[in-house]
């Protein structure tokens, strides 16, 4: 059997591995654009752009993964059509078969409008380790940096960028920076970090235009403040990549829809990872984070082995912006109630529907964090007037909580 | 050689919990079973060296605060990704409600 991964980063990564881990002994070939093997993208914003040494990555895979556990990994290859029906895939002139593919195409960072950007020089994005050292050469202290996007990207380059000496304004359309992935308490916290270290942020303010003789100079406002600016980095979100499932017929739902299993809608084709859409109590969610790209990536590999087995996401994530540390575990909608839970070692938001814990964000408190983070995994929901005193021991609580369907 | 030294005070630690310590620029996470007994591995996650103090014991598994990577921490086998290299381990002895550890030939 010969199973293909397209696609070189975390979940094609964790696809090959645990296929080998569960003992498949067929034929294993990644095909990746990228130029180097998987390597770990979080650090892209923060410490690999604070430390740089060009080419230091942290590899997912140690080095002599490839040939021990016989993964054939072809890089710098665009694959350009995959044919389901006769299953094959298309790279130049080569054909390649396969027996089941693995879509791990991931996303790629959304872009301004040509109308706005003026094909101007020195406007980035932040995305893979090209972007990063493009964009790390123009990180010196006294240059002036916009950020049109306040999500985690923008908000840690606005924290790495800041502690380097840089003049930072970050500009977001929402009336809140993170307002599609935090709760209004943990985006005015992280706010407040930003402003104390000297970030502006401008809210509720869309992009006119960006004008510069060849460069970028100026960042135009819609309500027509004008902004300097010597570097640009737009970080409006990513979009999953889908082409060449949509080329082949691939039923998509923003992303490539695929079912509890990872499984596309044509049989031996799967997605993992931040290209994939799947339905998950009642939502349809896509998730973009590494826990994400991780656990599915495993459900496939056993799937390709006939586990049958349902991937149930508990979705965890983290962002480092100066001296703190965010950590949040569950999917949190704006239609939860909010217990604040304040104790010496510090400070975190309890999201709960009805009286069922949803999701926990924490910060600088990675203790409390694990027992969250354990509750949510286990279904149990700490009473919320529990939480909120600081006087009761969270580890008490796990073992004493109830225990309600698993989120 | 074995090297002993004096960890901490076995009741420092709670049931199924661990505590950090430290010892010359080293970093060791001290553990207490379920059952009492008592380990110790390495202090920092091998996979991006994040205190496993902060983390969560549950039975003879610690969970990794940052990125959920789980060791048995009786043996030191990674049990879950992103973990995959092994932590290292040191020999442990209890004596009079003494915790002492054995740093020179960890395995």
């Amino acid at each position: 059997m010969r199973v293909v991964i397209v696609g070189g980063g975390q979940a094609g990564a964790s696809v090959v591995s645990k296929l080998r881990q569960l003992g498949f002994d067929g034929e294993l070939l990644m095909i990746s654009q990228e130029t180097v093997p998987p390597y770990e993208r979080p650090p892209l914003s923060k410490k690999h752009l604070q430390n740089h040494t060009a080419g230091k990555l942290v590899a997912i895979l140690p080095e002599e993964f490839w040939t021990e556990c016989r993964v054939e990994l072809r890089l710098n290859t665009r694959v350009d059509a995959i044919d389901p029906e006769a299953r094959f895939l298309q790279a130049g002139k080569e054909r390649i078969d396969f027996d089941h593919l693995v879509l791990a195409t991931g996303s790629s960072a959304r872009r301004l409008p040509e109308a706005i950007t003026n094909g101007l020089e020195q406007i980035f994005h932040l995305r893979d380790v090209e972007d990063a050292n493009a964009l790390h050469a123009h990180l010196q202290p006294g240059t002036s940096l916009v950020i049109v996007g306040g999500g985690y990207i923008g908000m840690e380059l606005a924290a790495t960028a800041r502690v380097k000496g840089l003049e930072v304004t970050v500009i977001e359309r929402d009336d809140r920076i993170l307002k599609r992935v935090a709760s209004m308490p943990l985006s005015n916290e992280i706010g407040r970090w930003h402003r104390d270290n000297g970030v502006r942020i401008i809210e509720c303010a869309g992009v006119a235009k960006l004008s510069g003789r060849k460069a970028v100079q100026n960042v135009t406002l819609q309500d027509g403040t004008k902004i300097r600016a010597d570097i640009v980095v737009v970080g409006v979100g990513v979009s999953p990549r889908t082409g060449l499932a949509e080329a082949a017929g691939l039923e998509l739902h923003n992303g490539i829809s695929v079912n509890a299993l990872g499984l596309t809608s044509r049989p031996g084709i799967w997605a993992a990872g931040d290209c994939a859409s799947f339905e998950f109590e009642g939502r349809v969610l896509r998730l973009e984070n590494v826990q994400n790209a991780i656990e599915q990536a495993e459900t496939v590999a056993e799937n390709i082995l006939g586990a049958n087995k349902n991937y149930r996401p508990l979705p965890t994530f983290w962002s480092e912006q100066f001296d703190h540390l965010v950590q949040i575990a569950g999917l949190f909608h704006p239609s939860m109630t909010t217990v604040n839970r304040q104790t010496p070692s510090g400070t975190s938001f309890w999201h709960y529907h009805d009286d069922n814990l949803k999701a926990v964000e924490v910060l600088n408190d990675p203790k409390a964090f694990s027992i969250a983070r354990r509750m949510l995994a286990d279904g149990r929901s700490p009473a919320a007037d529990e939480v909120a005193s600081p006087d009761l021991n969270l580890k008490t609580l796990l073992k004493t909580s109830k225990k309600t369907e698993p989120v | 050689m074995a090297t002993w030294i004096e960890a901490c005070a076995a009741e420092d630690v709670e049931n199924e919990d661990l505590i950090r310590f430290d010892h010359n620029e080293q970093t060791f996470a001290i553990y207490r079973s379920p059952d009492d007994e008592y380990y110790c591995t390495a202090g920092l996650c091998t996979h991006e060296e994040v205190h496993l103090s902060d983390g969560l014991v549950m039975g003879h598994i610690i969970e990794c605060p940052m990125h959920n990577g789980q060791f048995d921490y009786r043996t030191g086998a990674p049990r879950r990704s992103p973990a995959c290299i092994k932590l290292k381990i040191y020999p442990v002895k209890v004596e009079n409600g003494t915790v002492f550890i054995d740093i020179g030939e960890p395995s």
